[in-house]
């Protein structure tokens, strides 16, 4: 079994530590910045929206990676992609991807830091949260893809609760009839409003970077679909508070409708003033993806550059992404603008167009290992 | 190579030491150099011509305690009942600024329990300080918003009778009131904001009411004693830009030569179309409005039983309704279904005769009708000022969409000319402690 | 320090060492000379070896009547004289002599009623031996030695344990004698299963550590990597098992180390019975257990012997206050400091008013506060035990007291602080709670600085720092992380003794049950 080289992390993760990363990757920004623009977009409908477009778009995704993944199963994508297309070409595309993810990495970071600097640190400046965050990442990224992943189940299902509680206490203040008219302007809003949501379902297309390190590569697929199914759950719950609790205009004119939603939380006056909690793990959920995407990130640029370590990449990585995100991302405007019309698009091309085409010609180049690869790494 | 590493070490430390020099100031606020405000009103005065913002905070203030300053009893400073503060400026945010000026601590809005309007401001138009409060990132959507029936300054000087803070008591009046008496139209920052943005949904809120406590001097309801309420020595250097009025200055002078100190009460409710002050409900308008918005949890309905005065009380305990709204080509109808059950809480000259089960239902459809006359007299004095707070709108919009599409631009010429009905059903399942009343020989 | 090492590590730290790295190197023991048939001969090499050791004893005695001359040496400190007096002295005077002369075999079989003897020729063995309180029996015309046990035996009676007391269970604790520690082991284990395996650790104190496990218990590999760490070491003495422990555990910069210490025997037996080894000290009572992780150093043996409900709650507790004991102080600075929006109003205005007048920002007075904490702490375990009570009421009176009143501290901090203290008591583990003292400053640093956003970032990275560490190849935060929910039965709570059916998944897992279906069952009402 080729070990090391091909993989640059010797780490293994279980099929349940890859849906916990999945799932982290909704639970961190996407539940922060998704419900404002779905309910500008699909009003009341908010639910149906997320519910329609995710599904049907995550199982394209996933099924284009897990067949993928299966051709090369010891590789990550970066670095079977000269196989495919040719030195150069590979190469060149390996670049672009590494490039892509440290792009990915600052939206992230712009997106924390722009969350945090609204609601919580007001005059602190944006570059020092986005340093220490970066900061935190890396250590993670660092230490490779089996802490990450460690860490992540132990943030994950205490920030899944803790949602499922706020939900609770939110509960209560939700008026049903703040979901009504369905459809009151046929489906088309409510497409727009799934194909933008959808676009974050795409983030199981990081299924290609973890691959390698997948201790039971047959349960990938499983562990795709369950994400698909929980997520969704996940997504429809909390748009359908949110949008319970405001009613779909307050939630459009709102920044951060979840953080609101917590701040509106009031149980007999003494259970209140919880926003903190939704702060502060969303911080260490957001520093977990940031510390998966700096891990793909850093290894595709190590996969690209021939380097035997992909740690040594990490810094320029992170000073990249943190001047990047404070240039390109530094302001909420123009982060909005980039997530709510630039990300879906990028979505599209990076996380499912290429992969597809690369897919084809993997198939017709009649290129990669095939289904009994499996065996031979278990 | 070892000096190298120790030279890098020494780096490292350098730099981490440096970084951390250069952290740390910037959100660090300690609790003590904070003007924590509990209450904020917010008044237009005009100036020369121009029209300002007259901002007025109600903040924490700590006084020390006469006499208890040794060691071994504390810290020797109790929190007094509050202490108000105001500027003018050209926006809320400026007043906030010019505030500033004259206080050492910065203003501190995030435990602001409740904001209240002047009724200058609120006949302007309330955008303006509800944007300031949702934009704001300390002050909460649970924030109650009243307007009070005069200037809002008076009403953050106004005397807590009860609570230590006058904020604390505005916030309880108004949080016990659907519970027990249903006399107000609650609303909290999410529901003005929301009542304007949503078409064919007016704002309503509670209408905060100052009047001079009439029991002065007399020993039921004394003010707290005023010991408690020190002179302030710093409000008194009137600063200049800030048009200070401070009353703990004048009450300190003494007792009597101080001008009326007023009270508030919450009762009525205000009455907006869009952002504009249009009118007031009173107590009992306002009860219609709670039970057609089902927001009434209990109360008192006064019938007249077979009399001309009233001489019975029923206290309802849970209503619900259901509003429906029937479009026919004559117009639009509401039906409005008001279920109740609650006790007999009154009963003048053993006028019901409780045993009998026909006066138990005769009973009954006098406080039905009484409860629907509340309502009608609500939808007619909301009619009346065009003001659709109850939602109809919405409603229609919700049940109806298509409808509503047609309708949606003219609703507010057309909500005077909806027909609403009411049907109340109320029913009597206790009578106190007691079966038949007291009847004098 | 994880962290440093691995900022040292990003700045390109060259892992290469330099010309100027010293190899240890101990004076290599030259002897290699073995014993002589003429007993004078060995007399002069004794005198030479045993140099400057003024309390070494040589006593010659004559074997039998008419027998060859014998010489009885040992350490005078280390002989039990009675003994040797019975044993050896009485025996081999009294002897009669065969008629093939005196032979070892003689010796051992007939002549000496010692139990145990070893048999020596070569002077660094018997001299090793010496050193270790055997006594060297010499004999003229032998060219080899027998060693005769006949120690004094220098140690406590097993007491109770000091640091690790419980209200229900076993009351005896180990002690400095690594035989008695055994014992206590093989008085608990009947078994051939237990293993003991014996290392000497130190070019100078030879220190006897004993690996202890129960074979077909412990997971493959686990002894051997044992084994090959301890080799490794190479150092002039052991004097505690601490220090073994920071040479052999898997992560050197990291906070905590992954390994169990424990004086209880009751706690090494019921480690074994998991499928973990114990390292035995002489020299030390504290016994280390491997692997070792988060959800074991939580544990307290009095869990299994209490009532499984109660049990429960208490576990909880006890995680409750690892969170406070880290975090608590911490917490303090970040809402007074960043968000004072979380303080509910009522306790705003108390807050206030306390801290009015004081001098210290928040950050400072909870460092001043948790650094006073730490000196009282040091200060009652170095006092003779009569004064610790003295420091217990002069440290309530000044912080609590005289503090707030002067203005110092507010007493909110007195009290963040004072629950921090309590709460670390509840921590069974040494190891844990002094990771944690050394966290909570750093935690207090963080929110001084950036408020809670900072203390979830160190949170994070002491998370991950966790997540990477593993204890003898066990992850260290094992049933968390990598989770597995069918262990989470021993970890914040207690499962009842008979639902417990499986082994934990990770460690011992070679017989994957561990008991029959043990649930009481009640006879059927007659």
């Amino acid at each position: 079994m080729r070990t090391g080289t091909a993989r640059l992390d010797n780490g293994r993760i279980s099929s349940v530590q890859l849906l916990f990363i999945f799932l982290i990757f909704e639970a961190s920004t996407a539940i922060l910045y998704t419900p404002a623009r779905v309910a500008a977009l699909a009003g009341p409908d908010s639910w149906l929206a997320v519910s329609l477009g995710d599904g049907v778009y995550g199982l394209v995704v996933l099924l284009v990676a897990v067949t993928l993944g299966k051709r090369f199963p010891d590789q990550v994508f970066t670095g079977y992609l000269p196989e495919i297309l040719g030195r150069i070409g590979g190469k060149l595309l390996a670049a672009a991807y590494a490039l892509a993810f440290i792009h990915m990495g600052s939206v992230f970071v712009g997106e924390a830091s722009v969350f945090i600097n609204t609601h919580l640190l007001f005059l602190t400046p944006p570059t020092v949260l986005d340093t220490v965050l970066a900061m935190m990442a890396i250590y993670g990224a660092y230490l490779g893809i089996e802490a990450i992943a460690r860490e992540n189940e132990i943030v994950l299902p205490v920030w899944l609760l803790l949602i499922v509680f706020l939900l609770l206490l939110a509960a209560k203040d939700v008026d049903i009839s703040h979901l009504k008219p369905v459809l009151e302007n046929g489906l088309l809003p409510v497409l727009r409003a799934a194909l933008f949501h959808s676009s974050w379902r795409g983030e199981v297309f990081f299924l290609l970077m973890l691959y390698p390190y997948l201790s039971q590569k047959q349960e990938a697929l499983k562990a795709g679909l369950f994400y698909l199914g929980l997520v969704i759950v996940l997504a429809v719950v909390v748009h359908t508070v949110i949008v319970g609790v405001f009613g779909d205009l307050v939630t459009a004119h709102l920044l951060f409708p979840l953080e609101t939603l917590a701040q509106y939380i009031s149980l007999g006056r003494f259970v209140e003033r919880l926003e903190i909690v939704v702060i502060v793990f969303l911080t260490a959920a957001t520093i977990v993806k940031l510390a998966v995407i700096y891990h793909s990130a850093g290894i595709a640029a190590a996969s690209t550059l021939g380097l035997k370590n992909y740690r040594s990449a990490l810094i320029p990585i992170v000073l990249i992404t943190v001047a990047l995100s404070r240039v390109l991302y530094g302001t909420n405007l123009k982060l909005l603008s980039q997530l709510f019309y630039v990300w879906p698009i990028e979505a599209l091309i990076v996380e499912l167009a290429i992969p597809a085409l690369i897919l084809l010609i993997a198939v017709i180049r009649k290129k990669g290992g095939g289904p009994l690869a499996d065996q031979e790494n278990s | 190579m070892r000096i190298k590493r120790t030279l890098r070490m020494i780096a490292l430390t350098l730099i981490s030491v440096l970084l951390l020099n250069c952290a740390g100031c910037w959100d660090r606020r300690e609790i003590d150099k904070l003007n924590v405000v509990m209450m904020l009103g917010v008044d237009r005065v005009v100036r020369d011509g121009k029209t300002r913002v007259l901002l007025s905070v109600l903040s924490l203030k700590l006084n020390s305690v006469v006499g208890s300053s040794g060691l071994g009893q504390g810290a020797g400073l109790v929190p007094s009942m509050g202490f108000v503060d105001t500027a003018e400026g050209e926006t809320i945010d400026d007043a906030c600024r010019n505030i500033a000026l004259r206080s050492p601590r910065s203003l501190y809005l995030g435990h602001v329990q409740a904001i209240v309007i002047g009724e200058e401001m609120a006949r302007d138009g309330i955008q303006q300080v509800i944007d300031f409060g949702d934009r704001s990132k300390d002050i909460r959507y649970r924030t109650e918003v009243v307007t009070c029936q005069g200037s809002a300054l008076e009403a953050l000087e106004a005397q807590p009778e009860f609570e230590m803070l006058s904020s604390t008591e505005l916030v309880e009046l108004i949080k016990q009131d659907p519970a027990h008496i249903s006399k107000t139209v609650p609303a909290d920052l999410l529901h003005v904001v929301s009542g304007l943005m949503t078409p064919g949904r007016e704002v309503a809120m509670p209408r905060l009411h100052l009047f001079s406590p009439p029991e002065r001097g007399s020993s039921v309801r004394k003010g707290p004693p005023s010991s408690s309420i020190t002179l302030d020595q710093q409000g008194q250097q009137g600063q200049p830009g800030a048009r200070g009025q401070n009353f703990n200055q004048t009450l300190g002078v003494s007792e009597s030569e101080h001008p009326e100190r007023k009270v508030f009460s919450v009762d009525g409710t205000a009455v907006f179309l869009g952002d504009r002050l249009v009118g007031w409900l009173n107590g009992e308008e306002s009860e219609g409005a709670m039970f057609i918005t089902r927001q009434a949890r209990g109360g008192e309905v006064p019938f007249a039983f077979r009399s001309s005065q009233k001489n019975a009380s029923y206290a309802f305990q849970r209503v619900s309704a259901g509003v429906k709204p029937v479009i026919t080509r004559d117009g639009i109808t509401l039906e409005v279904n008001i279920r109740g059950s609650g006790g007999l809480s009154e009963n003048r000259d053993a006028a019901i005769d409780t045993m009998k089960a026909s006066d138990i239902k005769a009973a009954e459809q006098y406080i039905d009708a009484e409860a629907e006359h509340y309502c009608q007299e609500a939808v007619a004095r909301c009619q009346s000022l065009q003001s659709d707070i109850f939602g109809f709108g919405d409603l229609i919009h919700k049940s109806n969409p298509a409808y509503w599409k047609q309708i949606k631009d003219q609703w507010r010429d057309r909500f005077p000319t909806v027909k609403v009905r009411v049907t109340a059903r109320f029913t009597i399942e206790q009578t106190g402690v007691t079966g038949q009343a007291v009847k004098s020989k | 320090m994880a962290v440093l090492h691995w900022l040292l590590n990003l700045f390109g730290r060259n892992k290469k060492n330099g010309p100027l790295k010293k190899t240890y190197q101990v004076e290599p023991e030259k002897e290699d000379r073995t014993l002589s048939k003429r007993l004078d001969d060995n007399k002069q090499v004794l005198a030479e070896i045993f140099d400057h050791c003024g309390d070494l004893v040589e006593r010659e005695i004559r074997i039998g009547k008419q027998g060859p001359r014998a010489l009885l040496v040992y350490f005078d400190a280390l002989i039990h004289y009675q003994e040797l007096e019975e044993g050896v002295t009485k025996p081999l005077q009294a002897s009669q002599l065969p008629q093939s002369g005196v032979t070892l075999d003689w010796l051992m079989q007939e002549a000496i009623p010692n139990t145990r003897i070893l048999i020596y020729d070569r002077w660094v063995d018997v001299a090793g031996e010496i050193t270790k309180g055997l006594t060297a029996l010499l004999i003229d015309g032998q060219d080899q030695a027998l060693l005769l046990f006949a120690m004094e035996n220098i140690h406590r009676p097993v007491m109770m344990p000091q640091t690790e007391s419980v209200a229900r269970g076993s009351l005896d604790a180990f002690n400095e004698n690594g035989r008695i520690n055994i014992a206590l082991l093989r008085k608990r284990l009947h078994t051939t299963r237990l293993a003991v395996e014996k290392v000497d650790v130190g070019e100078v104190s030879k220190t006897k550590i004993s690996i202890v496990y129960l074979k077909g218990y412990v997971y493959d590999g686990l002894v051997e990597e044992i084994k090959t760490r301890l080799q490794r070491i190479r150092i002039d003495g052991v004097i505690d098992s601490g220090q073994i422990e920071e040479l052999i555990q898997d992560a050197p910069y990291s906070p905590v180390s992954g390994i169990g210490v424990s004086e209880r025997p009751d706690r090494v037996v019921s480690a074994l019975l998991q499928g973990k080894a114990a390292l035995l000290f002489d020299g030390t009572p504290f016994s280390l257990i491997v692997p070792t992780t988060l959800a074991t150093d939580m544990q307290s043996p009095e869990d299994y012997y209490n009532r499984y409900w109660f049990a429960s709650f208490i576990r909880m507790v006890r995680w409750g206050s690892l969170l406070i004991s880290i975090l608590a102080p911490a917490f303090y600075v970040a809402i007074t400091t960043f968000h004072q929006d979380l303080i509910p109003t009522p306790f705003l205005i108390t807050i206030l008013a306390s801290r009015d007048g004081v001098p210290f920002p928040g950050m400072v007075e909870a460092l001043i506060m948790v650094l006073a904490f730490e000196i009282l702490q040091e200060a009652g375990i170095r006092l003779p035990k009569p004064f610790g009570q003295t420091i217990g009421v002069v440290g309530a009176i000044l912080i609590g007291q005289i503090a707030v009143t002067a203005g110092l501290v507010t007493p909110a901090v007195v009290v963040a602080i004072a629950l921090t203290a309590i709460a670390s008591y509840t921590l069974s583990s040494l190891n844990l709670s002094t990771g944690v003292r050394i966290l909570r400053l750093l935690f207090i640093v963080a929110a001084g600085f950036l408020g809670l956003f900072g203390v979830m970032a160190v949170f994070t990275m002491a998370t991950f720092q966790l997540c990477a560490l593993r204890s003898f190849g066990v992850p260290y935060l094992a049933p968390f992380a990598p989770l597995s929910l069918g262990d989470l039965k021993d970890t914040f709570i207690r499962a009842p003794i008979w639902a417990m059916r499986m082994r934990p998944r990770l460690q011992g897992y070679v017989e994957p049950v561990k008991q029959d279906d043990n649930k009481p069952r009640p006879p059927r009402p007659r």
